[in-house]
């Protein structure tokens, strides 16, 4: 009953516009131009290093594997192996060793992978999704393969392609240029996770992939568009899965016999599957009202943060936010030399503002755009009890940090920040249980 | 050039405390315009001065708590001033100054205005720890002391100018008459009336439909919660409904209007039930709070038969709130369902209950009502009126099963009730017709136009005018005792030349001579029905 339960979502002013039209900018490897590499997985996990200082690579070479799960590294450029560096890691949150590639500009590609064809097995779609290296191009990084290893009981692959969050377009823009490629993957993985259907769920007011793609659909009668509306936070599976098949889950979307994987995800399987080259190449969307020329720019995998903002442009003049990723889930950093990795789709960069804080007066706008479902003020005051017991009980472990709670207070308590510390210390408190 | 790392989202919502606050005072700013302008009309150019300087006492006097209590907490502060002014906006006192002014009758002298003012902002805000730490209802807390400290009925110059039936206010009335329970002499107010405010009470609270206007606005743009004045008014209207259908009222949706429009029950929702720092946060707690305040407020009114169900069920509500957020906890999701059918059918358990009180108030009787909800209350009846040849005959008072009339009566009055008067035997020798009706009554040398009721006792034998006694509400009968006069007794209706003016003389207070015009019509009007009616 909705009298009873928070709305949990929200319409923000998205600024698309800033960066939905503008022309796309094409960052090539030039001599000399280097490209950095990870050693550490997201999870904090060490990674094997297949090269060393010296060697020379070639476009698609395979340079290192993540250990936790099967996830091969290709070189997006082709040169040598420089010394490692220590530079800043957005997924750790601190510098961190990368490989370092100095690009020769002659961009040589390497031995192609095992393609395979739209008739091919489930099977073999699933070692070639594996050895694509491929991880959740829409933020997280998560490895895609992993869901589509003989999943049970699936009747829907639901292809997210909402982007909700604000000023970012990369999906937009790359779902309307890659059609093709974006239907291939969806007939792919529908294969390789039995299901019988593909949604494609993208925002209203995106007419022309919507148009793009129904224009294509003839080929491809499993496969339907859907629009859903222009609210924050959308592209979250769960409230996407509310929204688009009306259910709830407990863990996985999987209980309820759905697979879901972002746009850009899909598009790369499309064409890394059927080609066989490992994605090099990402487009980034570089905008915000810090922001000269706002636009998207395809870059290496691995480029320097700095090379996009010198290439959009930046007002020198004004403090700033540079946010590797969207303005409401990621976390500002203070250097711009950062590479960019695989998973990340865009660059925020906006003038940093100061709120000043008011006496919460509980008025329950956190409670009622939690888009899980949570009181965001009952675990602020718990928090500032030490109440942990209490902590526990709120739920506060199925927060995703979304910012939605510090969006909507009026007097601009950063409720998300204590969302996360309540996050850590239920964690450690948890922990210590077991 | 620097990057700034504060903290995500960077993305922030326009509307700020500020802004809530500022659209709520410009809600209740309309409230109190309207209340401006109905003492300027009906009260006069004193009176609606008045109304203007209320406000003006008491948002001073607020401020003025405010800035001594920021100089006493930060002495050594350099930007002491800066910090005085920002404190007094941003405490949000002057809403409570607002809202508490709008609770008080606009006869309510300044001294009062100015003790309940300090009350509520540092008694029920400050001590606290300011905006955002009271526990309860600062101006519900200012309004309950001000009640129970000083005398708020209206002086004589509001009552003898206007409104000489309803002593107080006609909340006051039906209060001070036990009358919440269905039987209160509305006596020429109208449904309309009720409801747009055409009568007299607290500066703000009488504006039921303006009010329930801008509680929609107001939740529409988000400055309030609907659930809770939703909840609140939808249950006082269910539980009253009920009480009018089981007891038998003949309008009982004028009864539901009734208990919807008086007593500050639209004011309370949506202005004082709404303020989110002393009710629960999540949706599902502001529908419980609405609720039970209903049910408490519904209690206070018919069990106690308290004119301040609302505040007083508002300021306990405030105390539960901290429970009602510990108890609702997790996912505001569907698993909330299960609990709240628990709740709720809880809830109709209490509305069965205060039903059943409702019921054993009223001595576990229906209720023989007639032409509405004008039914005379039987047990004050006996009470209060007594005529000469009762006691002289030891007759009784009866409740009346004859014929019933389908009109009210024409032309003047409007009949209220009907009631048997009977011998020892039970046989019934007159019947008791009570009318409202205006005319002018000379009191003492003081020349008033009033509504009032008259009991018109007529026989049922000789068909004479047995005796008539002034109804009990109005001031004749509240402050003389009710038991009037002998002076008509033995009237023949049928050779009538009843024309002069007619004077007759408070039984208790000898000496006091009224002299009343057009008392005559309602006598030939009651006399007409009795013929009419075949008794």
């Amino acid at each position: 009953m909705i009298l009873f339960r928070s709305v949990g979502r929200r319409h923000l002013d998205g600024h698309k516009e800033l960066s939905k039209h503008s022309e796309i900018i094409h960052l090539d490897s030039k001599k000399g131009s280097k490209v950095y590499f990870p050693t550490m997985a997201p999870n904090n996990t060490a990674i094997k290093v297949l090269v060393a200082p010296g060697d020379k690579v070639k476009v698609g070479q395979r340079i290192a594997e993540r250990t936790d799960f099967y996830v091969p590294i290709y070189s997006s450029v082709s040169g040598t192996v420089l010394e490692f560096e220590n530079v800043f890691s957005t997924s750790a949150n601190r510098p961190t060793k990368h490989i370092v590639i100095e690009s020769d500009g002659l961009n040589t590609p390497s031995d192609p992978l095992k393609t395979v064809t739209l008739d091919s097995t489930k099977e073999e779609i699933f070692e070639a999704i594996k050895e694509a290296g491929l991880v959740g191009l829409g933020g997280a990084g998560f490895p895609t393969y992993v869901k589509y290893n003989n999943p049970k009981g699936i009747h829907t692959l639901l292809v997210n392609g909402v982007e909700c969050e604000p000023f970012l377009t990369t999906d937009f823009v790359t779902m309307k240029d890659n059609v093709e490629d974006l239907l291939n993957g969806c007939e792919l993985l529908m294969k390789a996770s039995g299901a019988e259907k593909a949604i494609i769920a993208i925002k209203v007011h995106k007419e022309e992939v919507r148009d793009a793609i129904r224009a294509q659909l003839d080929s491809h009668p499993n496969v339907v568009v859907q629009e859903v509306p222009d609210v924050y936070p959308m592209g979250w599976e769960r409230t996407l899965i509310k929204e688009v098949f009306h259910k709830e889950y407990d863990r996985l979307p999987g209980e309820i016999g759905v697979v879901i994987s972002n746009g850009q995800t899909v598009i790369s399987i499309g064409s890394v599957l059927l080609k066989g080259h490992p994605i090099s190449e990402r487009t980034i969307t570089v905008s915000g009202d810090a922001v000269l020329n706002p636009t998207n720019v395809v870059c290496k995998i691995g480029t320097l943060a700095k090379e996009l903002i010198d290439a959009v442009g930046v007002n020198h003049e004004l403090d700033i936010n540079l946010i590797p990723g969207g303005p409401m889930c990621s976390k500002a950093v203070n250097t711009d030399l950062f590479p960019m990795y695989m998973q990340m789709g865009a660059l925020t960069i906006l003038k940093a503002k100061t709120y000043k804080e008011e006496p919460c007066l509980r008025c329950g706008s956190c409670t009622h755009h939690c888009p899980a479902g949570l009181q965001p003020v009952e675990i602020r005051r718990a928090l500032k009890a030490k109440d942990y017991d209490r902590m526990i009980k709120l739920n506060v472990m199925s927060c995703v940090e979304c910012g939605m709670c510090s969006y909507s207070c009026p007097s601009r308590i950063e409720l998300t920040d204590a969302m996360k510390n309540a996050k850590t210390v239920t964690r450690f408190k948890l922990s210590q249980k077991k | 050039m620097a990057y700034k790392t504060n903290s995500a989202p960077y993305l922030r919502t326009k509307k700020s405390t500020l802004q809530i606050m500022i659209e709520l005072g410009i809600a209740l700013a309309i409230v109190w315009l309207a209340a401006v302008v109905t003492s300027f009309i009906k009260l006069g150019a004193g009176y609606g001065l008045k109304s203007i300087l209320l406000m003006v006492v008491a948002l001073a006097v607020t401020a003025g708590c405010d800035a001594i209590n920021t100089v006493l907490t930060n002495k050594k502060d350099k930007t002491l001033l800066k910090k005085i002014g920002y404190d007094v906006i941003h405490n949000y006192s002057w809403i409570t100054a607002i809202i508490f002014t709008l609770c008080c009758p606009v006869w309510t002298s300044y001294y009062v205005i100015v003790v309940g003012s300090i009350f509520s902002t540092v008694i029920a805000k400050l001590v606290f720890g300011g905006f955002g730490k009271n526990i309860f209802n600062p101006a519900a807390m200012g309004r309950i002391l001000v009640q129970l400290c000083f005398d708020m009925s209206a002086p004589k110059d509001v009552t003898a100018g206007l409104d000489a039936t309803t002593g107080a206010t006609l909340t006051g009335v039906v209060n001070s008459s036990q009358q919440w329970l269905g039987s209160f002499a509305l006596e020429g107010y109208s449904m309309m009336d009720i409801l747009l405010g055409n009568y007299f009470g607290t500066m703000g609270e009488t504006f039921t439909i303006l009010i329930i206007i801008l509680g929609v606005v107001l939740s529409i743009r988000g400055v309030i919660n609907w659930r809770a004045p939703a909840f609140y008014l939808g249950t006082i209207a269910v539980t009253s409904l009920l009480i009018g259908l089981i007891l038998g009222f003949e309008n009982p949706l004028l009864y539901v209007v009734f208990h919807v429009g008086l007593g500050g029950a639209a004011f309370g929702a949506v202005f004082m039930l709404t303020d989110p720092v002393t009710t629960p946060t999540s949706p599902f707690g502001n529908c419980l709070v609405g609720t039970i305040a209903a049910l408490l407020t519904m209690l206070i009114r018919i069990c106690t038969n308290g004119a301040e169900g609302v505040v007083y069920s508002i300021a306990i509500v405030n105390m539960i709130s901290p429970s009602l957020d510990s108890l609702i906890t997790g996912k505001t999701g569907d698993k909330q369902l299960r609990k709240s059918l628990v709740t709720f059918g809880t809830s109709a358990a209490t509305i069965a209950a205060v039903v059943c009180a409702a019921w054993f108030t009223n001595g576990g009787k229906e209720v023989n009502t007639i032409n509405g909800i004008g039914r005379q209350e039987y047990d004050e009846l006996v009470a209060t009126t007594n005529y000469g040849f009762m006691e002289e005959n030891n007759y009784e008072f009866a409740l009346y099963e004859g014929n019933t009339p389908s009109t009210a009566l024409p032309t003047v009055g409007n009949l209220q009730s009907i009631y048997s008067i009977v011998d020892e035997n039970g046989n019934q020798v007159a019947v008791v017709y009570s009318v409202a009706g205006e005319f002018s009554i000379d009191m003492a040398g003081h020349s008033s136009h009033s509504k009032t009721t008259l009991l018109v006792a007529i026989s049922t034998e000789s068909d004479k005018v047995l005796g008539i006694s002034i109804g009990k509400g109005g001031f004749a009968g509240a402050a003389y005792g009710s038991k009037v006069n002998e002076q008509l007794s033995g009237y023949d209706y049928a050779n009538s030349d009843f024309t002069t003016d007619t004077t007759i003389t408070a039984a208790g207070n000898t000496g006091v001579t009224y002299s009343m015009n057009g008392i005559q019509e309602i006598v030939k009007s009651a006399c007409e029905l009795h013929v009419s009616l075949g008794n």
